[in-house]
């Protein structure tokens, strides 16, 4: 079983020897391992390992090979940056609404107290605006509210229904002294209507 | 030797060595045969054939069975169950009267690891001097050394009177 041809430095002793060749008639069994399996795992494993040398011999399809295997991660990696965006933009819608707590609303908001009166519409606007004074700008049931107008026709109201009418005049001599122009020009029509519909101005032809 | 590896190679090897090296591998694990099939695996997984191709076998089946052997408990009666089972399986089959064998099996198991690692890669794997030194990773001088030192030491085991053999396992 062994080399015959070993250097002489090496021979054994004779019952050494005879030892060794009493020892080499045992026979070991064979490994149970299924032949087939085996050629098809070791195939299986040099054809993973085998991209170089294919490189070397043929190029084409080793990029084409090369090409398939980027392509197969192009639909996990797209996967992945949306889930990992979709994470993102709910953790940041979640975060938001944390942050900014809505009023608890209640079924049926308030209405303003309006009083039946038989008094011209001046009066009863005044009676409204005493009624709800100041709890309205800053009760807004959760409504997000725009900046209220300082100015024109809009301004004056929105400080007649909020402060009341005596305030006006408060706002006048304010206006005045802030600026030099104290007389105020009356509002022609178009400017009403410029003001209280924005959008009608454009939409309105001029006349002729 | 060091052209591609291919399937008629791998069959050659596994007829001329896997016995061998299964018996090999049964020093340290039940699952000799998984070894030899992982090694040869490996060796396919080469880009060219090893220089020594059956001592570079030698070192990976027992680096796997080496593994293998990792956490598991009772060595000592694993390694005599798998090497006596190793000339059992083969000795029944033929009906041979193996008083002997039994012996000299026995008296193989009573041997260090390293010694008995030495006796199977010479004289059952068949491989030289050097190739042994190259799987130990010592001189061939010293393989030759360590292995006259264990074959006489077997031959001492088995000029020994049959009573220390007593707890051995029993081959039939």
């Amino acid at each position: 079983m062994f080399d015959e041809h070993e250097p002489a430095e090496n021979e054994l002793a004779p019952d050494l020897a005879a030892m060794e060749r009493q020892l080499a008639r045992l026979t070991p069994a064979a490994p149970r391992i299924d032949r087939d399996r085996l050629m098809f795992a070791a195939g299986h494993a040099a054809a993973n390992v085998a991209r170089p040398s294919l490189e070397a011999k043929e190029p084409e399809l080793a990029a084409t090979l090369r090409v398939a295997g980027r392509h197969r991660w192009f639909w996990p990696a797209a996967t992945a940056t949306m889930t990992a965006a979709t994470l993102l933009l709910a953790t940041m819608l979640v975060w938001q609404r944390a942050a900014q707590p809505i009023a608890a609303q209640s079924p049926t908001p308030p209405q303003p107290t309006t009083v039946a009166t038989t008094a011209p519409p001046t009066q009863a606007v005044d009676t409204t605006v005493s009624a709800t004074p100041a709890a309205a700008p800053s009760e807004n049931y959760g409504w997000p509210m725009a900046s209220p107008p300082t100015a024109g026709y809009l301004g004056l109201r929105y400080i007649a229904l909020t402060r009341g009418v005596g305030e006006l005049e408060t706002h006048n001599r304010t206006a005045s002294s802030d600026s030099d122009s104290t007389v105020i020009a009356p509002a022609t029509q178009r400017e009403l209507l410029r003001e209280l519909l924005p959008a009608s101005d454009r939409n309105t032809s001029p006349r002729s | 030797m060091n052209g591609p590896i291919d399937a008629e190679l791998l069959g050659r090897l596994l007829d001329e060595h896997g016995a061998a090296l299964a018996l090999y591998a049964s020093q340290w694990t039940d699952a000799a045969d998984d070894c030899v099939q992982e090694a040869l695996i490996e060796l396919a997984r080469q880009p060219q054939v090893p220089e020594r191709v059956v001592a570079w076998l030698y070192r990976v089946v027992k680096h796997r069975a080496l593994n293998t052997l990792r956490g598991e408990r009772r060595r000592r009666d694993r390694e005599s169950r798998a090497m006596a089972a190793r000339f059992a399986e083969v000795y029944q089959s033929l009906g041979h009267k193996h008083d002997e064998s039994v012996a000299a099996i026995a008296a193989l198991e009573d041997l260090d690891a390293a010694e008995r690692e030495i006796i199977v890669m010479r004289i059952w794997g068949g491989l030289k001097f050097d190739e042994i030194a190259a799987t130990l990773a010592v001189s061939t001088t010293t393989a030759h050394r360590h292995y006259e030192q264990a074959l006489g030491k077997l031959r001492r085991l088995l000029e020994m009177p049959c009573s220390t053999n007593t707890n051995r396992p029993k081959m039939n």
